[in-house]
């Protein structure tokens, strides 16, 4: 059965209608002859109306063939049958190799039609032709988002009647396509096989995005090339077949965050969202819903965005109770629906768990070390400071579940095993750490700092010590971004001369070894001797205070500043309320399991699903911690993982929200100028699939066209034609009757 | 205003045919004895009287006795001779209306003319001449005279008809030919298409009464090679249907039954011993008039 190249113009075979349209006219546009030798004509009538009839049959029907044939001309018929394959010169048996891009974008509907649904029915065509033409070709098929092949070479018998099957139920998926890894890993596959055809077609269908096929960069186009290159251009032709919409609208959610850190019960929380325009023409009144999973808030609409515009919205929502939430903000449905919602999971806290480590105990009010520390986040009227500090010694340590607190304070503690201190800050805590007469400062040095590996910022150096407070040193004007530049920021700022600092580390910052070390404060002596020091660690933070909690070492614990501070650390120090819980898709979903306190088998129900799926935690090299993997994440929206503690069976949920990539909404299609010149020296033809194109006719280019063939056959039939209207209409010079007097 | 004379024999015919006269005189004068000829002429032997010699008397009867006493001519009339007795049968009826594009006048105009012509040259030679127009029905009848206002009667008659009926119904012919009693000359001017038994009756009838039949068969030059290209509806004269067709697809077989026609129309006429004529409306009336009377001539000449 012949296909086409240009299907579209298969429209026009309306024209063979047009002989038939003008026959009619024709019959309706006549000249009136009052005639008086009437009975020859009726009589020449009646003895020819049935050679006439067929005649003017044959002639019309020769007309409409001519125009159906110069229709097919120009739509380019191209024969798939099993019969050309017999002709001589049929070509040898060729791998036809499908990678299909099964990203997000390829969900674009329109029509009733989505691109991915073309590429698919593509495909089905493709592995019918096939087996109709019995032509020896294999047939192998690649998802981007799948490492194995889906079908690996095989020739189209049953094996590819199962596969048709499975065809049916393929959806796309939520990733992004990686153009170039997909290829490199499909060609490296497809060259490796041994017993395969020499020549190889490779067909790439996607929808031929700009981000995909261009890049931010617009380096895409040769990365892409290079990896083409490593197929020899003789045997292996590449066909990028575009299957992607003509028109482009959709609207989706590119972002979704707590504009704040912290998300605390009864606080009304800022969530900040962002809208992206896609499409090719302005969106207006553009409808946002927040989904809490309890209710449905409305939020103002958005009165327009401009095509490939983005609009930032501001709202405040309220949790009325702690836990671990779930926020869905959507969008109305467009024709990708994929990216009209963004899921958000937060852990929401009723309070600040603090634990303050007191290194230096001792009777009486405002004696210990972490008495005023505990004063300021915590003061005695009760004011509601949402914090809840909790004091230890250091002999308590061990026992203390580090975990279940925001942040923790060690200070004037003399020395400590830091290895469960840098756990906790690797997944997200926050350590706070006061100076003092106590520390052992070369157990400090050997176990906390470790050269540039350990918690601490950075080496505690020296010892810097004043006489008397009067000549010690206050605070230098900062000039840096930092989490106490509200209390301290600013050149007139009071506090930055009344916070003294008798004695001091001189604490000095080594680039090599500190390289992450930011400093928030420094002395303003002499060699601007650092008096905060903050070092990222994992998902945490460690902060050194280069002074004591209490009044040991300089005057700040009694100035108004330490109070603000002081709840200002703990913030910062605090792990954020969405913190691991928010993931990217294609990112692993691996969560650290504690085998303390937790079963190793725990269940995760994925969106969508009804059922959950049982998980196995397994250690993993150079951790204490078993892991929980989840594989094949292919959803985008929240998941629930359901861990059931060892004692009393009691189940905790955790929840993970895993968003599509922003940019995955973005149709945009790439510009075959920027695309083309790239493969300028390789096989590579781009073409855009019609809904009647066909793979195979695509690829074998003009070898099997068949226009050659309608061009005789127009031929053939404008000389029927012809010769059938000058029989019917025209006479060899008949022996007229002569006419005068005889 | 013209005068039903004019109008039905214009001035060029008359001058082909005076012409046609004049070139008889100068025969007559260029041959020695008895050569001038009437393309008409009378039966009888029987001498009758003696009349003013005039255009178109052969010279053999002249009276050169009479001459040689009265220094005139005077030509001997014979009985039947001043009786010659011509009538013209013109057909009226509607198919003679037809005019194509190449022909100089409708069917019927040229008919009249033709009548008129024959008309002319029959008073000139003081031979009586009647007319009889008729479509399915006789129409008018002029009884036939040799008095110079004939044909300005007959003219009137030719050119105040108007042409609308049907010549199909069987039997017109044979009944006007059972009418003609008196022997003489009869012109059948027309299209012919009647039907071809009544044709071959009339004809049969004349020739029993001893009449010199001449059939002059009118036809337009459309009619004999049927030249039309596009679509055309034809519609039926003289109460036959019409039909819409693609005369090129029509015209071999539309030729073949005009030949068979002409072929049995011939045929007719042989078997009758009349004079068959056919008349081709695109070729101007004075030179068809003029052909046929010379053809008339030269075949008494060869007698």
């Amino acid at each position: 059965m012949p296909t086409f190249l240009n299907g579209g113009f298969l429209g026009a075979l309306a024209l063979v209608g047009l002989p038939i349209a003008i026959h009619l006219l024709n019959r309706r546009r006549f000249q009136i002859v009052r005639w008086g030798a009437m009975e020859f004509l009726l009589a020449a009538n009646r003895k020819n109306r049935k050679r006439v009839r067929l005649e003017h049959f044959l002639v019309l029907l020769l007309r409409c063939l001519a125009v159906a044939l110069i229709v097919f001309l120009v739509a380019r018929p191209v024969a798939t049958s099993g019969a050309l394959n017999y002709l001589p010169g049929a070509r040898d048996s060729v791998e036809r190799v499908i990678v299909l891009d099964d990203s997000g974008s390829m969900g674009y509907t329109s029509n009733r039609s989505s691109s991915f649904s073309r590429a698919k029915g593509l495909i089905r065509r493709m592995a019918q032709d096939m087996r109709a033409a019995r032509s020896g070709d294999l047939l192998s098929v690649y998802r981007g988002s799948q490492l194995a092949p889906d079908l690996p070479p095989s020739p189209p018998n049953e094996r590819v009647s199962e596969f048709l099957t499975q065809l049916d139920g393929w959806e796309p998926s939520e990733f992004s396509f990686d153009a170039v890894g997909t290829l490199k890993r499909v060609l490296q596959r497809v060259l490796a096989g041994d017993d395969a055809p020499q020549r190889k077609v490779i067909y790439v269908l996607t929808d031929l995005k700009r981000r995909d096929w261009i890049g931010d960069q617009g380096l895409m186009p040769k990365s892409l090339a290079q990896v083409m290159r490593a197929a020899p251009s003789e045997d292996v032709a590449f066909l990028l077949v575009d299957t992607g919409p003509s028109e482009r609208r959709n609207l989706g959610i590119s972002a979704f965050a707590p504009g704040e850190k912290l998300a605390m019960e009864g606080v009304p929380l800022q969530l900040v969202a962002k809208v992206k325009n896609h499409g090719t023409q302005t969106a207006v009144d553009v409808q946002l819903v927040l989904d809490t999973g309890e209710s449905r808030v409305p939020w103002p609409p958005i009165a327009s965005i401009p095509p490939g515009g983005e609009v930032e919205v501001r709202h405040r929502y309220t949790f009325t109770s702690a836990g671990v939430r779930q926020l869905v903000l959507r969008l109305a449905e467009d024709p990708l629906a994929l990216d009209d919602s963004r899921a958000l999971a937060l852990d929401v806290r009723e309070r600040l768990r603090v634990l303050l480590v007191d290194g230096d105990p001792r009777p009486g009010p405002l004696a210990a070390e972490t008495d005023m520390l505990r004063l300021a986040l915590s003061p005695a009227d009760d004011s509601a400071t949402g914090v809840e500090p909790e004091v230890v010694e250091l002999s308590e340590l061990p026992s203390a579940e580090l975990r279940s607190y925001q942040a923790v304070f060690l200070c004037n503690v003399e020395a400590f095993d830091p290895a469960p201190f840098a756990d906790y800050v690797s997944r997200g805590g926050g350590l706070g750490l006061f100076l003092g007469d106590a520390v052992d400062l070369e157990a400090y040095r050997r176990d906390v700092y470790r050269g540039g590996a350990g918690l601490l910022p950075c080496d505690l150096g020296e010892r810097l010590e004043e006489a008397s407070l009067d000549l010690a040193p206050g605070l230098a004007v900062p000039t840096e971004a930092h989490p106490l530049e509200k209390t301290f920021g600013g050149e007139e700022n009071p506090f930055l001369r009344h916070v003294r600092g008798r004695v001091r580390m001189s604490c000095p910052l080594d680039p090599e070894r500190d390289p992450t070390t930011k400093v928030w404060l420094r002395y303003a002596d002499a060699p601007q001797t650092p008096f905060v020091l903050e070092k990222p660690l994992g998902k945490g933070r460690v902060v050194l205070l280069n002074t004591t909690a209490d009044l040991g070492w300089g005057t700040w614990p009694r100035d108004p500043s330490f109070l603000v501070s002081a709840h200002e650390l703990v913030q910062a120090l605090a792990p954020d309320a969405t913190l691991g819980r928010n993931r990217d898709l294609g990112e692993p979903l691996e969560v650290p399991l504690n085998p303390a306190l937790y079963d190793a088998e725990a269940e995760l129900l994925a969106p969508g699903a009804e059922k959950p799926v049982k998980l196995y935690a397994e250690p993993r090299e150079g951790t204490d911690a078993l892991w929980l993997k989840v594989p094949n994440v292919r959803r985008a929206g929240l998941y629930r993982l359901r861990l059931t503690r060892r004692q009393g069976a009691q189940v905790d949920e955790e929840l993970y929200a895993l968003n599509l990539e922003p940019d995955e909404g973005s149709t945009e299609p790439a510009d075959r100028a920027r695309l083309t010149p790239a493969f300028e020296d390789l096989r590579v033809q781009v073409v855009s699939a019609g809904a009647n194109s066909d793979l195979l006719s695509l690829s074998d280019g003009t070898k099997s066209e068949l226009w050659r063939s309608c061009l005789y056959a127009l031929l053939v039939v404008f000389l029927l034609e012809q010769v059938l209207a000058w029989r019917a209409a025209h006479h060899p010079p008949a022996e007229a009757p002569s006419g005068g007097a005889a | 205003m013209a005068s039903p004379t004019r109008t039905v024999l214009p001035d060029d015919v008359r001058d082909r045919i005076a012409r046609l006269e004049i070139q008889a005189v100068s025969l007559v004068e260029g041959l020695i004895s008895g050569m001038h000829k009437s393309p008409f002429h009378g039966f009888s032997v029987e001498f009758a009287q003696h009349r003013e010699y005039t255009w178109g008397d052969e010279l053999k009867h002249v009276d050169w006795k009479v001459f040689g006493r009265t220094d005139r001519f005077y030509v001997k009339q014979y009985e039947e001779e001043t009786n010659l007795q011509a009538m013209c049968l013109v057909d009226q009826s509607e198919s003679m209306l037809y005019q194509g594009a190449r022909a100089h006048a409708t069917k019927y105009e040229y008919a009249a003319t033709l009548a008129a012509a024959i008309a002319f040259v029959l008073i000139r030679q003081q031979d009586s001449v009647g007319l009889t127009l008729f479509d399915e029905d006789v129409q008018a009848r002029i009884a036939p005279t040799a008095h110079p206002r004939q044909l300005r009667t007959m003219a009137h008659a030719l050119s105040k008809v108007e042409v609308h009926g049907e010549s199909k119904r069987a039997g017109v012919l044979p009944r006007l030919a059972e009418e003609l009693r008196r022997r003489g000359l009869v012109f059948l001017i027309s299209d012919l298409f009647v039907p071809i038994e009544d044709f071959v009756t009339a004809l049969r009838h004349l020739r029993h009464r001893r009449h010199e039949v001449v059939v002059l068969h009118v036809l337009d030059p459309d009619e004999l090679d049927f030249p039309f290209q596009d679509n055309t509806r034809f519609e039926g004269l003289e109460g036959l249907p019409h039909l819409l067709s693609d005369p090129r697809s029509l015209r071999d077989a539309y030729l073949e039954e005009v030949r068979a026609f002409l072929e049995q129309v011939e045929g007719a006429c042989t078997d009758a011993r009349a004079d068959y004529v056919r008349i081709d409306t695109g070729v101007p009336p004075a030179v068809s008039a003029s052909q046929y009377l010379r053809m008339r001539l030269k075949r008494r000449k060869g007698r």
